[in-house]
C-alpha cells in the first residue's frame, strides 16, 4: 500500500531526508518516530503529492507519486501537522467543501458519519474559529477520513489533545488502521508503542531503526541507566561496580548519586545492590530511568555509525 | 481541470466572501461613491431640464475605485491558503492546480460582479428621468467593460496572489501592478510614434477600456482582454506549481 524506495528531498541545499525506504501493508498502523527536524512530515509531504521528492520513488495505494499523483490523492486521506482550516466556515461546510473535492458521492451523509466518528456531532453547526484545539484536531482527522481512503497519513495526530482525548484518538486510528494503511508520526515513543504495527525511528533524515514496538520495548526495557544514592561513601564505590558485567560506565552527579549506565538487556539491579551491600555502604535509593527518546537515538546512532539501518 | 472542481472551489470562495466585513465595505463605498455623482447629475437635471447625464462618469468611477479595491479582494485567494496552511489541503486534493487557480478566481470575479450589479439601480433610475431614456447600447458597452476589467485584472490579482504568503505583500504589489498595467502601460503610446509607442498602444488596458464606455466594442481589444486573462492565470498556476519545487 505504500513503498518507497530511496526517497531523497533537498531543500535548497538543505537534505532533509536522505535514501529513506520501507513499506506499509494494507491493515498495518506504521509509525513514524523521530525527534523535530528529523523529516518526518518532509516525507510525509511527499507521500500525499504535495511536493515531489528530490530523488526516489515513492508508490501509494498502488500508483507512483510523481507519476499518477492525482490518482495517489484520490486514495489517500492527509491530516498534515499544523491541522489547516477555515475559520470562517462550519464545520459541516467544511466537511461537505473537502468531500465535494474529494468526489465523495453522498457527501452530506459521509460528513454526518465521519463527524459521529470523531464524535463532533454536536459541533456539526460551529464556526471552526470558535472550536478548541483538540476539537479541530478531529475536524481535521473527520477531513481525512470523509473519502474512505485506502491510506491515511497523519502528522503528529494527537499533539495538543488532552489525555482523554489522545485515548479516544488513539482508540480510533487502531480501529481505522485495520482495514487501511497508516503512516502516522510522532515524536512520543509510548504513543508508537500504544497504537503502531511497526515502528520506523527517524534521525537526521534516515531510517535508525526499524522494528516492533515489542522489540523495540525490550530493547529499553534492558538498557539504559540506573541511579543509584549511598549514605556516605559514594565515591569509593565506584572501581567496584564498574568490575560488574553488563555496567559500561559510572558516574557521580552533582548531589551524589552514582550514574550507571547499563548495556542493552542487561538487568544490573540485583548485583548493583549486592555490591553496595558488600562494600558496607547504606542503600538510599535504586533507580531504572526507562531509555528517554534521545537516549534511543544516542544508542542508535552510536551502534549503527552513521545511522543505517539496522 | 474538471468543470466541476473550478465550480467547488469557486462556489466556496464566493460564499466566503459574505463572511468577510471586506466585502459588505466594498460594496458600500462604492454604492456610496456612485451614488454621490448620481445624486449630482438628478440634481443638475432638475435645473437644466435638457441636460442628458451621461453613463460613462458612473463606469469610469467604478473602474477607478476597483483599482484600489479589487486588490483588497484578490489579496486574500491563495495568499491566505498560504498563509493558513490549508494549501496544504488542497494541494494534496485529487484536483489539478490549474483548476484551483481558475476556481479562486471565478469566485472572486462572480462576487465582484454581483457587486458591480448593485450599481445597475442608478442607471435605471436614471432611465425613468430622463427623457428619451438612456442609450441602451452604451449602457450595456459600459458594463462590458467592466466585466472584461473585473475578468482580466481578477486574474492578474490571483497570480499576485499564489507569490507571498502575506496579506500586506500580496495587497501592495497588486496595486503597483494594477497601476502599472492600467495608468503607465500606455504612456508611451500616447507620448511618441515607433515601435515602442505601437506595443505599448496595443497593451494599454485603458485605451480599449475607454473606447468600450464610448460605445465602440473593437475585436482587437476583446482578444486583449481575453488574451491576457488566459495569460495571468496561466502564469498564476505556474507559480503556484512552483510552490510544490521549493
Ligand atoms: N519548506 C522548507 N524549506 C526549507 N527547509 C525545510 C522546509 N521544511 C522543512 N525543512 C527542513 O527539513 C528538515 C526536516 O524537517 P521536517 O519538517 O520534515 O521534520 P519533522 O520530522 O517533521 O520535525 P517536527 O517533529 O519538528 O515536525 C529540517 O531540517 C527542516 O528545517
Ligand atoms: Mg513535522
Amino acid at each position: 500500500m505504500i513503498k518507497v524506495k530511496a526517497l531523497t528531498k533537498d531543500y535548497g541545499a538543505r537534505r532533509a531526508i536522505e535514501d529513506i525506504s520501507f513499506h506499509a501493508d494494507k491493515g498495518e498502523i506504521v509509525g513514524f518516530l523521530g525527534p523535530n527536524g528529523a523529516g518526518k512530515t518532509t516525507t510525509m509531504r511527499i507521500l500525499t503529492g504535495y511536493m515531489p521528492p528530490t530523488e526516489g520513488t515513492a508508490i501509494v495505494a498502488g500508483h507512483d507519486v510523481l507519476e499518477e499523483s492525482l490518482e495517489v490523492r484520490r486514495r489517500v486521506g492527509y491530516l498534515p501537522e499544523s491541522v489547516p482550516l477555515y475559520p470562517d466556515m462550519t464545520v459541516f461546510e467544511y466537511l461537505k467543501f473537502m468531500g465535494d473535492l474529494h468526489e465523495v458521492e453522498n457527501v452530506e451523509e459521509r460528513a454526518d458519519a465521519v463527524l459521529e466518528q470523531v464524535q463532533m456531532t454536536d459541533r456539526a453547526d460551529n464556526y471552526i474559529q470558535y472550536l478548541s484545539k483538540g476539537m479541530r484536531q478531529r475536524v481535521g482527522l473527520a477531513q481525512a477520513l470523509i473519502h474512505e481512503p485506502e491510506v491515511l497519513i497523519l502528522d503528529e495526530p494527537t499533539i495538543g489533545l488532552d489525555p482523554a482525548q489522545i485515548r479516544e484518538v488513539r482508540a480510533l486510528i487502531k480501529e481505522i488502521g485495520r482495514k487501511r494503511t497508516v503512516l502516522l508520526s510522532t515524536h512520543i515513543l509510548a504513543e508508537a508503542q500504544a497504537i503502531c504495527d511497526r515502528v520506523l525511528i527517524i534521525n537526521k533524515g534516515r531510517i535508525v531503526a526499524e522494528d516492533s514496538p515489542q522489540n523495540l520495548e525490550a530493547r529499553l526495557a534492558g538498557g539504559g541507566r540506573l541511579s543509584l544514592k549511598v549514605k556516605a561513601k559514594a565515591k569509593s564505590l565506584i572501581p567496584a561496580l564498574k568490575a560488574l558485567k553488563g555496567v559500561t560506565g559510572v558516574e557521580l552527579d552533582e548531589e551524589g548519586a552514582l550514574l550507571i549506565e547499563t548495556r542493552a538487556g542487561a538487568e544490573v539491579r540485583p548485583e548493583v545492590a549486592r555490591t553496595v551491600v558488600a562494600e558496607n555502604c547504606d542503600l538510599l535509593e535504586l533507580r531504572q530511568h526507562g531509555m528517554s527518546l534521545e537516549d534511543i537515538f544516542l544508542q542508535l546512532t552510536a551502534e549503527t555509525g552513521e545511522g543505517e539501518a539496522l | 481541470m474538471t468543470l466541476r472542481n473550478v465550480w467547488i472551489i469557486a462556489r466556496k470562495e464566493y460564499n466566503s466572501y459574505f463572511n468577510t466585513p471586506i466585502a459588505y465595505a466594498m460594496a458600500a463605498v462604492l454604492l456610496f461613491a456612485i451614488g454621490v455623482l448620481f445624486a449630482g447629475d438628478v440634481s443638475y437635471t432638475m435645473i437644466f431640464p435638457d441636460f442628458v447625464p451621461g453613463l460613462e462618469r458612473v463606469v469610469q468611477i467604478a473602474v477607478a475605485m476597483l483599482i484600489f479595491i479589487l486588490p483588497a479582494i484578490t489579496m486574500r485567494l491563495l495568499s491566505d491558503e498560504a498563509r493558513q496552511g490549508t494549501i496544504e489541503l488542497l494541494l494534496t486534493a485529487p484536483v489539478n492546480d490549474g483548476a484551483v487557480v481558475v476556481g479562486k478566481w471565478l469566485g472572486a470575479v462572480l462576487f465582484v460582479l454581483t457587486v458591480l450589479s448593485t450599481t445597475l439601480i442608478y442607471p435605471i433610475m436614471l432611465n425613468g428621468m430622463v427623457q428619451p431614456g438612456l442609450d441602451r447600447g452604451l449602457l450595456l458597452a459600459g458594463y462590458l467593460a467592466l466585466v472584461l476589467f473585473t475578468m482580466t485584472f481578477s486574474a492578474l490579482g490571483v497570480a499576485i496572489s499564489a507569490m507571498f504568503d502575506n496579506l500586506v505583500a500580496t495587497f501592495i504589489t497588486t496595486i503597483a501592478a494594477f497601476v502599472l498595467f492600467w495608468y503607465f502601460i500606455g504612456i508611451p503610446g500616447s507620448l511618441g510614434s515607433g515601435a515602442v509607442a505601437e506595443v505599448s498602444r496595443y497593451m494599454s488596458f485603458i485605451r480599449y477600456f475607454e473606447a468600450m464606455v464610448g460605445g465602440a466594442i473593437q475585436l482587437t481589444g476583446l482578444v486583449y482582454y481575453f488574451s491576457a486573462t488566459a495569460f495571468f492565470l496561466i502564469l498564476a498556476t505556474v507559480i503556484l506549481q512552483s510552490r510544490r519545487w521549493r
